[in-house]
């Protein structure tokens, strides 16, 4: 950088801050009076997260529904290839292959606005609610069996709602 | 608590305050809102990013200290976005009569004036030129930290720091300093 241009930081430099007034400081500097081990108070952030209690039950059967179809199908695809263990302790190769996933589709079937929500902490939410059909589609490769399966299924959305 | 605990804290604001104050200024509209910014940031790092080293509580690194100032002004901003159009939905009569207040310290009439000019040219410069140019020049930090704290490459805001010299350069009358 040439002389001139060290002169202009030189010159700029020479300006110094405008000092924090003492009321601010004395705010800031009581800040740290407190333990932060306490954690973020609820308007940094911290309390901002909204939980929907009466939601916990619909979210739970949904759970117990995925699991319960992931282990159905993971049972009907393991009964026929499960290695059978021989006397001597040698692992067969499974004789029969099992079903692959030929289909899968989701079909939107409506929706349905479900009104005006309170939360625990009185904010108003439209709920509106989708519904939507799944069908799924497995076939044996080598007996040329096929298994459908159609689910339906629902999606709850919360959306807030502007009132300011 | 215990003021040995936070004295390191304490002492890290008393030696930054009036360079993190300058920033926050340079990213708000008006004073109150300088200080607001610079005391919500303060206080997310507080509670957030002290680390306890040998029993007292250590401050957070300045690049860090700037992110924070600028992420506080960024919701500042929204907030103020919100409260305005409230109040025009409301039919009040808004003006904003809270000034910028001074970005620099000075006794003198002549040096106020010079302040002052200084304070106008850097608010004309485009903003990620002006972030560059208050932290490298009064928030004396290094490139690569000003990369740090704007997340932006430490070529990037050496470049920028250049042009932006040149601008203010441009923009300040010749010998107006």
């Amino acid at each position: 950088m040439d002389h001139e241009a060290d002169n202009f930081e030189s010159s700029l430099r020479a300006f110094s801050p405008a000092k924090v007034p003492d009321a601010l400081q004395s705010r800031i500097l009581e800040i740290a009076d407190n333990n932060p081990e306490k954690g973020l108070p609820a308007a940094t952030g911290a309390g901002n997260i909204r939980k929907f209690h009466f939601l916990s039950p619909l979210a739970a059967a949904a759970a117990i529904l995925i699991a319960a179809t992931g282990v159905f199908f993971a049972v009907l695809n393991n009964i026929e290839t499960i290695p059978s263990a021989k006397p001597d302790g040698m692992v067969m190769l499974p004789e029969k292959a099992p079903f692959v996933p030929v289909h899968a589709e989701n079909i939107f079937e409506g929706v349905h606005d479900e009104g005006l929500f309170l939360t625990d902490d009185k904010v108003p939410v439209q709920g509106v609610r989708y519904q939507f059909s799944d069908s799924f589609k497995w076939r044996n490769p080598q007996d040329g069996s096929v298994i459908e399966m159609t689910i339906p299924s629902e999606r709850f959305f919360l959306l807030p709602v502007q009132t300011d | 608590m215990d003021d040995n605990l936070s004295a390191a804290w304490k002492e890290w604001f008393r030696a930054n305050g009036t360079q993190l104050l300058l920033f926050a200024r340079t990213q708000t509209r008006s004073a109150a809102d300088a200080q607001d910014v610079l005391q919500d940031a303060m206080l997310r790092l507080w509670k957030s990013y002290s680390t306890k080293n040998n029993n007292s509580w250590e401050p957070p690194p300045l690049p860090l200290a700037y992110t924070a100032l600028r992420h506080a002004a960024i919701d500042q901003v929204r907030k103020n976005t919100r409260r305005m159009r409230r109040e025009q939905s409301s039919e009040y009569l808004v003006s904003d009569n809270d000034p910028a207040g001074d970005w620099f310290g000075t006794a003198k009439l002549e040096a106020k004036e010079r302040a002052t000019a200084l304070q106008t040219a850097i608010e004309e410069l485009p903003g990620n030129f002006r972030d560059v140019l208050v932290l490298k020049i009064w928030g004396e930090l290094t490139f690569a930290e000003i990369a740090d704290a704007l997340a932006i490459p430490a070529n990037t805001a050496a470049s920028r720091y250049r042009y932006a010299l040149e601008a203010l350069r441009k923009i300040l009358k010749p010998n107006s300093l």
